[in-house]
């Protein structure tokens, strides 16, 4: 059982890595100057030449939707970042810190979590100037408060701690204690947070462009090969919504089960299954 | 996490529903019949289904709003659209000759100072009250008061001599001032208020007896309608979107629709292509001063920029661009090159539609005036780079699609164009300061005076650009005040190009015209829509203005 279960985790995670991996080596492949419009390969359905097929000015949809998945990734390592770094240094401030300090953390969690996600991303977007700089500052803050409260409440379950108690007793700063006792032993929460938090912020990335807000019609992307295919679907064009969107939902997948594994890999409770 | 599982399973199920949702509705064009009652129409086998519609009446859908809204302050008229609704003094025929309306004739005097007009006296507004000449004298003051969209300010004042006859004394003579005395529809002095788009009322053979800005605008025959009964006895214009307006058509519930060029070979049970050659032109519209030169324009935006104001870079674009291939990309073939506001109509002057595709002479043009290839391809000027911000309306696909295929033609130029997504909220404060992809196109050269003219500079959606060409403005300033038909066509033309300057793609034209698209709808192929002539600018509108004169025809097809 016990060795069942961890192959499977194993084979999991290798598959997803590789889905990814394919994704990352093909954008680097390809040269995204060939986007161009081309009238005499417009509207074909998928075939050897384009696998994807074309849209309607003649772009070959792979490409476009490779580019935009290598977008997605990159607002997503961004996000997902940002995210994770916020909700260290929130989480741990607010369990270390006075009272005060934790009820303001709290407080802010609560402001964050209480508006509609989307919405809150729109408004950010367009405060600070849409395009793609919108987006991804977008994705980037609102991403971190249920991580940050998980953080608070380890950091406040370890903090009283015989070990840490032992360590300030030794006149080490808190400083210290955080960077020596806290974190390491919360890392493997970290990392899967970082990994789940991974294909939230792309389906935002991807709704948001979706819904027109932000990049602009030449930059390859989901959100906007999606919106445009939605104009067009009464003309039957199927690999317009087909490709992009199964592309999309596999690329979100692999960070869910890669995250999802790891941290069946890392629970005290199923490792010993 | 269990949110974005949720979120992409939706995204999936949608993903798979929307395709079958819009199969769905093609199937049931043969066997539709269950709802019909027996007042209904019924449909013979093999016939395309109507819902059980009548035959005199008509639902088109021609877009997601009306626009203008019926109210001459919002442009309602300009575009040909005047008489479904309302009269005019006079109008155009489809070959463009102007005859009268309400104006039973009218006389210029020799300065071309004084126009008399003799006016009919059975017309009457959809109310019951007739239009008299103080009606008339009320719509044109009050657009002249608003002074926003519409060019009356040579209007010196409009006195009522006696009934059923009316002047208009002008402070300069006017050689397009028909244009608008076609164009302005007449409103009544006792109705017209800020309300009036909700409940209008006009003299034409319709009246608007239902208008609900989100839903439908329903049009039924003026009861006081002095002309010919009109055959369709009631329209209904349903806004919906172009993919659902496609389905309506197919499933019935809609006889003709506007179709984008993507739509426009999609064939349809039982309907056809209409197709019309239009001067509806789009291109870039170009700021033509430098950042700082203006302060800020009338409505206080910022005026200038640094790249477009440079002739070279809009002499490079115009004559380096591949406009047939813009028609055959975007407008699948339905459509031409253009090259002026006012392409297609008398007034344009045909040596300004030169040759492009000219991409080395439009690179060496560019080296020449300083503007050096740099990193990555984009040409650089004293530190500057040859890259503006081209803003477009996402809603409108047809912009869209033109915005991506021109910033990939400039590409290869060195000039680099940066597509911004936005709404004509936002793009009328980034007008005089940014490149906009821009229309136009009305069947009279007003358009080529108010683009073009420095005194209209930054006023509503007339000279975005600040264009200011002291020789153009001579030469048009004559054109206008000119009295003779004949003199005033030579001086349009050489305002566009004398030889030396003027506002073409000879000359130093703030904008970057790339085509002309033919205006296409797909309908009943039963409908006869009557003579057409030449579409102007309005998808919309265009194909309706003789809806009057519609018929329904077993013989059409």
């Amino acid at each position: 059982m016990k060795l069942n279960l961890k192959k499977k985790v194993v084979f999991s995670i290798v598959f997803s890595l590789s889905i990814i991996l394919i994704i990352l080596l093909l954008s680097i492949v390809m040269d995204s100057s060939k986007l161009n419009t081309n009238y005499e390969i417009r509207s074909l359905a998928p075939s050897f030449t384009h696998i994807f097929g074309t849209d309607w000015m003649g772009r070959d949809m792979l490409l476009r939707t490779v580019k935009g998945l290598q977008f997605s990734l990159m607002v997503g390592l961004l996000g997902a970042f940002l995210g994770v770094g916020i909700a260290i240094i929130l989480g741990v401030i607010s369990a270390l810190g006075s009272e005060k300090v934790d009820s303001a953390i709290l407080w802010t969690i609560d402001l964050f979590i209480g508006m509609p996600h989307l919405i809150f991303m729109i408004l950010i977007s367009f405060a600070v100037g849409k395009g793609a700089k919108g987006v991804v500052i977008a994705t980037a803050l609102t991403h971190w408060p249920a991580l940050a409260r998980l953080i608070r409440n380890e950091v406040l379950h370890l903090k009283n701690m015989e070990y840490i108690n032992l360590s300030h007793n030794l006149g080490k700063s808190n400083w210290f204690v955080v960077r020596n006792h806290i974190l390491l032993i919360i890392f493997p929460q970290i990392l899967v947070g970082f990994l789940l938090l991974f294909p939230h912020v792309i389906l935002h990335e991807a709704s948001m462009t979706f819904l027109g807000f932000g990049l602009s019609a030449q930059t390859p992307s989901i959100g906007i090969i999606l919106s445009e295919a939605v104009k067009h679907i009464s003309l039957g064009d199927w690999w317009l919504v087909f490709f992009p969107g199964t592309s999309l939902v596999l690329l979100v997948k692999s960070f869910d089960n890669i995250g999802e594994s790891l941290r069946m890999y890392v629970d005290p409770q199923m490792r010993y299954i | 996490m269990k949110k974005s599982k949720v979120l992409f399973l939706c995204m999936f199920i949608l993903m798979l529903a929307l395709p079958l949702s819009a199969c769905g509705d093609n199937d049931n064009n043969d066997n539709g019949g269950e709802q019909k009652n027996s007042k209904q129409e019924q449909t013979k086998p093999g016939e395309r289904d109507r819902k059980g519609r009548a035959k005199d009446e008509l639902v088109v859908s021609m877009g997601e709003s009306v626009p203008h809204e019926f109210d001459p302050r919002k442009r309602h008229g300009m575009y040909n659209e005047a008489h479904i609704t309302h009269s005019t003094l006079l109008r155009k025929t489809p070959n463009l000759d102007i005859v009268g309306d309400f104006a039973k004739d009218y006389e210029i005097s020799e300065d071309g100072l004084l126009w008399t007009f003799n006016l009919h006296d059975n017309f009457k507004f959809s109310n019951g009250e007739p239009v008299t000449a103080e009606d008339v004298k009320f719509s044109y003051e009050m657009l002249i008061e608003d002074g926003q969209h519409w060019d009356l300010d040579f209007i010196d004042k409009i006195i009522i001599p006696e009934e059923n006859k009316m002047e208009f004394h002008l402070k300069e003579p006017r050689s397009t001032f028909t244009a608008q005395l076609s164009e302005v529809p007449i409103v009544p002095k006792d109705h017209y208020d800020d309300n009036y788009s909700k409940n209008p009322i006009g003299s034409g053979p319709y009246m608007v007896s239902e208008h609900n800005p989100n839903e439908q605008a329903i049009f039924e025959v003026n009861p006081h309608w002095h002309g010919e009964e009109p055959y369709f006895k009631k329209w209904t214009w349903v806004l919906l979107e172009e993919n659902t307006a496609l389905a309506a058509l197919e499933s019935g519930d809609v006889d003709i629709i506007y179709s984008i060029p993507e739509f426009a070979d999609k064939e349809v049970k039982g309907c056809k292509l209409f197709e019309f050659e239009s001067n509806d032109v789009r291109g870039l519209s170009m700021p033509y001063v430098k950042k700082g030169e203006v302060d800020s324009s009338p409505d206080g935006y910022p005026v200038g920029n640094d790249v477009t104001s440079d002739p070279a870079i809009r002499k490079a674009l115009n004559i380096g661009m591949n406009r047939q291939k813009v028609v055959d990309t975007v407008l699948n073939g339905h459509g031409k090159p253009a090259y002026s506001i006012i392409d297609n109509i008398p007034e344009f002057n045909p040596e300004t539609a030169i040759e492009d595709n000219r991409v080395d002479e439009a690179k060496e043009l560019l080296d020449k005036a300083g503007w050096i290839e740099g990193k990555n391809g984009v040409r650089e000027k004293d530190g500057l780079k040859a890259s503006f911000k081209l803003y477009y309306p996402t809603q409108d696909q047809l912009r869209t699609n033109i915005a991506i295929e021109a910033a990939e033609q400039a590409k290869p130029l060195g000039i680099d164009i940066e597509l911004v997504g936005s709404n004509w909220d936002e793009m009328a404060t980034k007008a005089h300061e940014s490149a906009l992809l821009y229309a136009g196109g009305r069947l009279n050269p007003t358009m080529f005076y108010t683009s073009h003219n420095p005194e209209a500079a930054g006023r509503g959606w007339t000279n975005v650009t600040f264009y200011d060409n002291p020789k153009v403005t001579e030469y048009m300033e004559k054109a206008i005040t000119s009295i003779d038909p004949e003199e005033a066509l030579k001086y349009w033309h050489l305002a566009q190009w004398d030889g030396e300057t003027g506002a073409s793609t000879l000359g130093d034209l703030p904008n970057v015209w790339l085509v002309r698209w033919n205006h296409t709808y797909i309908g009943d192929e039963r409908i006869d829509v009557g003579e057409q002539g030449i579409h102007s600018h309005g998808h919309d509108w265009a194909l309706l203005h003789n809806i009057a004169k519609w018929k329904w025809s077993e013989k059409a097809k």
